[in-house]
């Protein structure tokens, strides 16, 4: 069986692997970029040139280059838009909560007036434990205990910002969609660790089981029980594994593009990006692309305004 | 879309004529343009072009219109729980199974 940090531990180096291959390529394109200013004239006389396209080597260049650099400022941009939305998220509803003092007999643990069930942990640095009156007014003592003690645990490892940190690496580095599994998956086993945590604590998986279907029943939408904690708590142990296929994929797409950026590296030694090395590279791609795109287009047209049937 | 479920198909005016008629508030016309344009990209309307109109007609039936929403809510209710950087104690979408449901209470009853 995958422990969780193992499984945390796989899916932060393979996706600290990816973002390190796209700084590398944004590193490349930056040190390519060459800003002297060119006069119109000699743009003009660039693409005369290119109508009578002639490959070489450095227009593969600089058209790898261009790619390289918007890939970089998506994966940029997907990162800090993921952050971002889990951050503000997670703020704007910590916002509707209302504290309304600690928990009793529990040392750390904050109370919220809420009737709705909730117990959960939050905070990225100091992760708190937060239950709503909804649920002390639900639960025994013995399974509040072993609620706290599941969330606890969730605490004691930083549960919270490990979510935020596997999903904004999962959704910036798109280019490796397994993440998106690792990722879903050691939110489960975390579950499953913080069950065992409680199980422990109480001594017995009694309290923590009829806690679990307390909240089962009395939960209402978006708030469960997973099976597999169920069968977990059974003494079932998940055959999961880590699809490794899927995980060597991912490790070859981004050597796949180390080597791209190398062979970008080290041909655009000569005017790497400057706006004559673009509007080259441009224009000869145009002068290739554009009866393609002319088809495109006029199918996609052809498509939108098609006679009514 | 009780408008659109009236008609085999409809144009934007014939929407924006009937429901400003009945609608203590007037809405411009192009608000109905947009939301069914809206509707359109998500699929619950099609969009036919004739000539410079837009004709739409619904996808869906009033009743698997109803149950889409349905769904649609909890999943929205699971996005917005998605995105939050949290660790809940049950955070599940379906309610459990009778069996896992049999499985728990006899783990419970040691309680």
């Amino acid at each position: 069986m995958t422990s969780a940090r193992s499984l945390f531990r796989l899916h932060l180096l393979l996706g600290a692997l990816a973002l390190a291959t796209v700084a590398v390529a944004a590193a490349v394109t930056l040190r390519a970029v060459d800003i002297a200013p060119l006069s119109l004239g000699d743009v003009a006389a660039t693409c005369r040139q290119a109508l009578v396209p002639v490959w070489r080597v450095e227009t593969f260049a600089t058209l790898a280059l261009l790619v390289l650099a918007a890939l970089s400022a998506l994966v940029a941009s997907r990162a800090a838009r993921s952050a971002v939305r889990q951050l503000v998220a997670t703020r704007r509803f910590m916002k509707t909560l209302q504290v309304v003092g600690p928990v009793a007999d529990a040392q750390g643990a904050l109370l919220i007036g809420d009737r709705r069930p909730l117990a959960f942990c939050a905070g990225y640095l100091r992760p708190r434990i937060y239950v709503s009156s909804g649920t002390t007014a639900l639960l025994s003592g013995t399974q509040l205990t072993a609620v706290l003690a599941h969330e606890a645990h969730h605490a004691q490892r930083r549960d919270p910002l490990r979510m935020l940190v596997a999903r904004t690496l999962a959704e910036s580095a798109f280019f490796v969609p397994v993440l998106h599994r690792s990722r879903e998956r050691y939110a489960a086993l975390a579950e499953l660790a913080a069950d065992d945590a409680a199980v422990r604590a109480s001594g017995r998986p009694g309290p923590l089981a009829a806690a679990l279907l307390a909240f089962d029943a009395n939960g209402g939408p978006a708030v469960g029980v997973a099976p597999e904690r169920v069968d977990h708590l059974a003494g079932q142990r998940s055959s999961w594994q880590v699809p490794m296929r899927d995980v060597q994929s991912g490790i070859a797409t981004i050597g796949v593009l180390g080597i791209v950026i190398s062979a970008t590296a080290l041909a655009s030694t000569g005017e790497g990006l400057s706006v004559a090395a673009v509007a080259m590279a441009g224009c000869t791609f145009f002068v290739l692309a554009a009866p393609v795109l002319l088809a495109l287009a006029s199918l996609q047209y052809l498509q939108r305004h098609r006679p009514a049937v | 879309m009780a408008v659109v479920w009236q008609h085999d198909a409809i144009t934007v005016r014939e929407v924006f004529e009937q429901l400003n008629a009945q609608a203590p508030r007037q809405r411009a016309y192009t608000t109905f343009m947009t939301v069914m344009r809206r509707l359109a990209a998500k699929g619950v309307l099609e969009r036919r072009r004739e000539g410079k109109t837009d004709i739409y007609c619904a996808v869906l039936t009033a009743e698997e219109y109803a149950a889409a929403r349905a769904r649609a809510g909890v999943g929205a209710l699971v996005d917005e729980f998605g995105d939050l950087a949290l660790a809940h104690f049950a955070a599940a979408v379906r309610q459990l199974a009778p069996e896992q449901r049999a499985k728990l209470e006899q783990l419970a009853s040691d309680d």
